[in-house]
């Protein structure tokens, strides 16, 4: 799972240079850089931020008027503020709002990623986990009675979203976009499979959401068969001259139907061999180096595909091509006879 | 030897290897087709506790993973805080693999003790 980092600086040749040191010391995070608070607080709002870093001067908001943002609004992103207008009082009252680390700019290299490093292993302490079972994982939490944050990843649809628990009970949720309370939770809780980041603790104030958590994963899952059953149901309309964005358009994961491999795998009947949806998820490169480790000891020959099975019908096979491709299975696949159609060079794929 | 010669016993099945959470061999036994050329080679340095525990890390939260290659399939189960592999042809029944070796958990999730374990199962 990769961690989006919001980079706020006007200075475009700082922001770079914080950039370049993220992006080479580590392949799990993204970067994105924004030049005004204003261009700062709507990235904050609109994507999925797991880190900001950020200078105390703009033109339009300061660096505490940010922080102020990030408290009432996502409380749970941690926060650097690097700049040259340090003094120790202001340093305290930062610290006093909840940033994380002061540092002086001109910034080194070396202590710059020493925090970063902090913060970035402070956000999954708790763990991180792939093509886990959302719903089982929760039901752990609620057991354990545990408070924490999830970061849930849904590599199908590339949708992400923030949990939170308290002594086991679900607090709050959020979808970056506006989406909250039960209706984030809803939308979250019926994903899978997911790639989730553990953080052992609870900074959100605000409890949305009431309801148990037994009551929510069945409302959830009602909600997800109601919507695939309307997309099966979808009647044949007449034609229209005006183009429509039909609620089969809006439900419809982005990444599975454009796939290459899945219109590939479609012509030749994806369903009947329950396929659910085909995405791109970098997350498994390890197993997949792993898998060919093991295929070497054991004069196995060249590596086709990887089965993983999570349990509670998670699914999904791997090819070990470029592009990361990842098959998302139905229960009650046919994996023997997907892997043997894969045999058929999909498109962009070469064994 | 008698908790792997069941699984080995299955169609098409060539080998069978038990690692304990931390890494650390715990067993093995391979089919003659192997054997020879498992004795020969240098496989117990690749798969050392080091590397085997950075490749269970990356398997988990997996209840088993089931690898295809060109001339073999691999299936990897955990067995309580155990992990086994077996190495099987393609043609092998994975399912008959995964009947048996349910059957025989018990015995593999009690497997803890790597030295005196791994002389059982010695060749």
């Amino acid at each position: 799972m990769r961690i989006k980092v919001l980079i706020a600086d006007p200075d475009p040749e700082s922001a770079r240079q914080m950039l370049a040191w993220i992006e080479e010391y580590g392949k799990n995070f993204q970067c994105v850089t924004a030049s005004t608070g204003k261009a700062a607080t709507d990235l904050l709002r609109q994507e999925n931020i797991g880190i900001l870093v950020t200078e105390l001067i703009f033109s339009d908001l300061d660096g505490f008027g940010l922080l102020d943002f990030i408290n009432t609004h996502s409380p749970e992103v941690p926060v650097i503020v690097v700049s040259s207008h340090g003094r120790p009082k202001t340093r305290e009252i930062l610290i006093r709002k909840g940033a994380q680390a002061f540092l002086e700019k001109p910034l080194e290299a070396k202590k710059f990623l020493q925090t970063f490093d902090l913060t970035a292993r402070r956000i999954q302490e708790g763990g991180s986990l792939n093509g886990a079972s959302l719903d089982t994982f929760a039901q752990m939490i609620e057991m354990e009675q545990k408070t924490c944050t999830l970061r849930v990843l849904h590599p199908p649809s590339q949708g992400y979203g923030l949990l939170f628990f308290k002594n086991g009970d679900i607090v709050h949720a959020r979808m970056p976009g506006g989406l909250g309370g039960v209706d984030a939770a809803y939308e979250i809780l019926a994903w899978q499979p997911v790639s989730l980041m553990i953080e052992n603790q609870c900074r959100i104030q605000t409890e949305a959401i009431q309801a148990d958590l037994q009551a929510l994963l069945m409302e959830a899952m009602r909600l997800k068969d109601e919507r695939s059953e309307r997309r099966t149901e979808v009647p044949v309309a007449p034609r229209s001259t005006l183009p429509t964005k039909s609620e089969e358009d809006v439900h419809k994961p982005n990444s599975a139907p454009q796939d290459p491999v899945y219109a590939w795998l479609e012509t030749i009947g994806a369903q009947s061999l329950g396929i659910e949806s085909v995405y791109q998820d970098a997350a498994w490169r390890d197993l997949v180096t792993h898998a060919q480790i093991i295929g070497s000891v054991f004069d196995a020959g060249k590596l086709k595909a990887c089965y993983l099975n999570a349990g509670h019908g998670s699914q999904s096979i791997l090819l070990p091509d470029e592009q990361d491709t990842v098959l998302a299975l139905l229960p009650g696949c046919k994996r023997e006879q997907i892997v043997a159609v894969l045999a058929h060079h999909p498109p962009r794929f070469q064994w | 030897m008698k908790i792997f010669s069941e699984i080995l016993a299955l169609q098409d099945v060539e080998g069978v290897v038990l690692f304990s959470q931390q890494g650390e061999l715990l067993g093995w036994e391979f089919a003659p087709v192997l054997r020879s050329k498992m004795e020969q080679g240098t496989w117990q340095t690749v798969l050392d506790p080091d590397g085997v525990r950075r490749m269970i890390q990356s398997f988990e939260g997996m209840e088993e993973v089931e690898l295809f290659f060109e001339e073999k399939k691999v299936l990897l189960r955990r067995a309580g805080t155990n992990h086994l592999i077996v190495v099987m042809g393609r043609n092998a029944s994975t399912d008959m693999i995964r009947l048996v070796s349910d059957t025989l958990m018990p015995s593999l999730r009690k497997a803890v003790k790597a030295k005196k374990f791994s002389k059982l199962f010695r060749l």
